[in-house]
């Protein structure tokens, strides 16, 4: 009997122990693991002909791969602008990947653009606000004759 | 000459109180369009208890475009809705001589969402927000009541308006003649100087309406696009399905009216059918796309493993107790035996 009680009480603590190593493993996984370095992006002048390219550089530092699984296209005013890539981007672990959008501008002027990014990390789908400020200037005319 | 005085007054009378335009014309038009939209509601409420009830569509796109050459596209669509408690989804699979594009507009308790796919099988996603707010895309089809009612009810709409949004119109003067068979609606537009400003809006219009399904069988109308008059032919055919009479085929004819010319530029044949498949509630869910789960966002999942764990801590610590209560119990009792003895 006195066998069984301290098999018993032996059960008890190790399923004990493992539950607390189970809550705080899980509480060190539900960090996110993406990042995106500049969210914010200055690009000062730009000229307002043809497309502007701007570079997010999405670092993962976890150990599995995690992706990029879509992000959203906008016009606001006359500014437009879309993802370079329009498909799934797989991130390997320990690893960065550059998230190119596309801007275009229908008139010159200053913009303020915000815009998502959606990331599957590991804590589950999350969504990133980018921004982009600056002014748009007019090509300059060729001197007329 | 009195007697056909007489006679004259009679038959105006008669003729007047027959016509409907001395009737009350407006009060006959909104009660009207009130008896559609009953109708209208009765196969939403109906769509939306039983969940079951998916719409597909398929288009034949051909005639000749603006410079007269030949043009042939086929399109296959299929628009699932359901409206059941707080889900709702709108998906359409297009497929053209480009391949097969999917978009799914849903929302569910937690998040409404866009997602999009080239090949029907890797989604990725568009927008993602507050079930209640459901992000407006100019790309997809919000998924809500008011647009899915749009089109669960096209037999009962007119050029993509129903007839109560046409009467608010201040600019339009409707005629409703229920004096033939099928009824007659004549729509006339008071202001027709600035088309640029009516763009998508009907300016005038002649439909047929069945007196006992309330349906809009045919007709012609006139609407802008881009400052420029289009006129629509379109015939529709419904059928029974159960207690609802639901639109099975569009016939459409569409026309540039330029001053002169008429010039057809596409015949579309519209097909409506109504499958009833059961469906999971997952097809709501981002997961079922093969994207995560918004971070918080937990669906019903099976008993997580530390609640067994828990139990079995329970039990084990339970018997221990039990075992060190026996055995005391049994020490005590021959302790007892032994004294006694």
């Amino acid at each position: 009997m006195r066998f069984i009680s301290l098999l018993a009480a032996l059960f008890a603590v190790i399923l004990f122990a493992t539950l607390i190593v189970l809550f705080i493993q899980p509480s060190e996984l539900l960090l996110s693991k993406l990042s995106i370095s500049d969210t914010t992006q200055d690009l000062g002048d730009v000229s307002t002909e043809g497309i502007t390219e701007v570079n997010f550089t999405v670092i993962n530092s976890s150990n599995r791969s995690l992706r990029i699984v879509g992000a959203n296209m906008q016009c606001l005013g006359k500014i437009c602008q879309k993802p370079k890539v329009d498909a799934i981007v797989v991130i390997p672990a320990h690893s960065e990947v550059h998230h190119v959008r596309l801007i275009s501008f229908g008139a010159p002027g200053p913009f303020d653009l915000p815009m998502s990014i959606f990331v599957e990390d590991v804590t589950g789908l999350r969504t990133i606000e980018l921004r982009i400020t600056g002014v748009g200037i007019a090509p300059a005319k060729p001197p007329q004759q | 000459m009195v007697r056909l005085v007489i006679a004259f007054f009679i038959t105006s009378f008669f003729i007047s109180i027959q016509s409907p335009l001395l009737l009350g014309q407006d009060e006959t038009i909104k009660s009207f369009a009130d008896d559609q939209d009953k109708k209208c509601n009765a196969i939403m409420n109906i769509m939306c208890n039983s969940s079951e009830i998916y719409q597909d569509i398929s288009s034949d796109y051909s005639g000749l475009d603006k410079v007269g050459k030949s043009v042939h596209i086929i399109s296959k669509t299929s628009f699932i809705l359901r409206l059941l408690d707080n889900n709702m989804l709108l998906r359409m699979d297009l497929q053209d001589d480009q391949g097969t594009r999917t978009t799914v507009s849903a929302k569910n308790i937690h998040y409404g969402f866009y997602i999009d796919s080239k090949d029907t099988t890797n989604f990725k996603l568009i927008e993602i927000d507050d079930p209640v707010r459901v992000p407006d895309n100019s790309l997809y089809m919000k998924p809500t009541a008011e647009s899915i009612r749009k089109y669960i009810c096209k037999n009962y709409m007119i050029g993509g308006s129903f007839l109560g949004e046409l009467i608010e119109r201040e600019d339009l003067i409707l005629t409703l003649n229920t004096n033939v068979s099928p009824w007659s609606l004549n729509i006339l537009s008071k202001n027709l100087k600035n088309l640029q400003s009516m763009h998508g809006k009907i300016i005038e219009g002649n439909v047929l309406i069945d007196s006992d399904t309330k349906e809009i069988r045919s007709g012609q109308i006139v609407t802008v696009a881009q400052g420029k008059p289009y006129t629509m032919n379109f015939n529709n055919v419904s059928k029974k399905h159960g207690l609802l009479y639901l639109l099975e085929r569009m016939d459409l004819k569409v026309y540039s009216t330029s001053d002169i010319t008429v010039i057809p530029l596409n015949n579309t044949i519209t097909t409506y059918r109504y499958n009833v498949t059961v469906r999971s509630d997952a097809e709501f869910r981002l997961s079922y796309y093969g994207l995560p789960e918004p971070e918080g966002i937990s669906w019903d999942r099976p008993t997580p493993n530390y609640i067994w764990l828990l139990a079995g801590c329970g039990v084990f610590g339970l018997l221990a107790v039990l075992c060190s209560y026996l055995r005391r119990r049994n020490s005590r009792t021959s302790i007892t035996k032994e004294s006694a003895s």
